[in-house]
């Protein structure tokens, strides 16, 4: 239950990344400690949220620009963590997630361009532009629940089954790389403002 | 305008991308804020109206504060464009078309620069560092204390500048533009992009100070690496790749963990 009520607060909380208002209440480092703070453990989860904060900071959401979800990313990967998933399974969840997000929301934007000359033609009498907004939002926050959702719910399963027979040597590999993920993207932020100062 | 219209695009600016698309981009969404304030303009003459929101529908992209400041500009336009007689509506619309075009597109390299290059960037490690500080004095709320270092940090500036830009374009029009080129951001921009480097660097040995001897030499190649890399421009999410590889042959040899 608690999982689901946070998938909820995850698909309102990244509305403000694109669709609503762009306050910054959508970056992976705020929905981490807020997911955390929902799941239990609000310190862990700003420690997973920073990490994906660092990684995504160089990505620019400028025009189309959709390579991941960070939000997703961090708010799924708290998510399986406070139910108890292992760590590097919930890292690699969570770039899941975020990759899966950005998909499915380059179709929806496709969707929205194939409707928009009809939409602009009734929106010159007027009134009809307040009811697509509110549908395009309901629409968003429905797909990133249901994104969220299933693949938390497939990490979980997979974490709960298969993860215990995965070899050593791999659970080994996944360790280094979600252990490197701070330092690799505070090294890339350093790089991006050198390049650039 | 009223300050209760005032509000009203003001709140329906906050929706300029719930619409997003790639061929209108923010056009459905710009329409839709003006909406209100073009009712009221064009009262009495229908075909006025629907003109109006028909060009205003168009593509439109900017940066999302950069449009309250374009918003402001063209109401006032489009008050003055409705009072004006019919013989020189023309130029004025004319004007209005142009004027957009041309200033969401350097408004949006503008603000991009400033609000998404830095000032995005500089919250977060405000944050970061805050709430590293937070922790290294036992506080046991370091992640809020995170939270709402990096919200205020995007949020303060972020805030006034909307309201500023939409109060300043009604004012003043066009004149506004002018303001803002007197501003010296590009100063601000160089300042804000080395403070993101510093930032960067102290918050890698806060939290480098933290870890085990072992932890503390991994940790000061990863980031040598990555700073190697990142500068070559592979991607972190590629670096993260590498380093799995580097964990897995790492481990095979014995040699980690």
């Amino acid at each position: 239950m608690s999982a689901v009520a946070s998938c909820a607060a995850l698909a309102v909380l990244e509305l403000d990344a694109v669709l609503v208002a762009q306050t910054l209440m959508s970056r992976p480092f705020v929905v981490g400690a807020a997911m955390g703070a929902l799941g239990g453990r609000p310190e862990a989860g700003a420690v997973f949220g920073a990490a994906f904060e660092l990684l995504g900071l160089v990505d620019l959401p400028v025009g189309g620009c959709l390579t991941w979800s960070a939000p997703v990313a961090s708010g799924v990967a708290v998510v399986l963590l406070c139910a108890g998933t292992s760590f590097a399974p919930c890292f690699a969840g969570g770039l899941l997630a975020g990759l899966a997000h950005a998909r499915l929301e380059a179709l929806e934007r496709a969707r929205r361009a194939a409707s928009g000359e009809d939409l602009a033609r009734r929106a010159e009498e007027g009134g009809v532009l307040g009811l697509a907004m509110g549908r395009s939002i309901a629409e968003h926050a429905a797909m990133t629940f249901v994104v969220s959702g299933a693949v938390a719910a497939a990490v979980f399963f997979a974490d709960a089954h298969f993860w215990p027979r995965v070899p050593e040597l791999f659970k080994a590999g996944a360790t280094a790389a979600v252990s490197s993920a701070p330092w690799i993207g505070l090294s890339g932020v350093a790089a991006w403002g050198l390049n650039r100062a | 305008m009223t300050p209760l219209m005032k509000a009203r695009v003001a709140a329906r600016l906050l929706l300029l991308q719930a619409r997003w698309d790639p061929a209108r981009m923010q056009g459905t969404g710009f329409a839709y804020a003006l909406d209100p304030w073009l009712v009221q303009c064009w009262a009495g003459d229908a075909e006025g109206l629907r003109a109006a929101r028909r060009r205003h529908l168009e593509y439109f992209n900017t940066h999302p504060v950069a449009a309250w400041l374009t918003a402001g500009i063209v109401c006032r336009l489009e008050a003055a464009a409705a009072a004006a007689p019919a013989a020189e509506r023309e130029t004025m619309i004319a004007r209005i078309r142009a004027l957009k075009t041309g200033l969401s597109a350097s408004l949006a390299a503008l603000y991009d620069s400033f609000f998404w290059g830095c000032v995005r960037p500089v919250s977060a490690l405000a944050g970061l560092l805050a709430a590293q500080a937070a922790y290294w004095r036992n506080s046991p709320h370091a992640a809020f204390w995170g939270v709402a270092v990096a919200l205020a940090v995007y949020n303060i500036p972020a805030v006034a500048a909307r309201a500023v830009g939409l109060q300043r374009g009604l004012e003043a029009g066009e004149g506004a533009v002018a303001q803002l080129c007197g501003l010296p951001v590009q100063p601000a921009i160089r300042l804000l992009r080395r403070t993101v480097v510093v930032g960067a660097v102290a918050s890698f040995m806060l939290g480098a100070i933290l870890l085990g001897a072992a932890d503390r030499v991994t940790a000061v190649l990863t980031f040598a690496a990555g700073l190697f890399l990142s500068r070559r421009g592979l991607s972190p999410v590629a670096q993260l790749g590498f380093a799995g590889a580097g964990g897995l042959a790492a481990n095979f040899v014995g040699l980690w963990p």
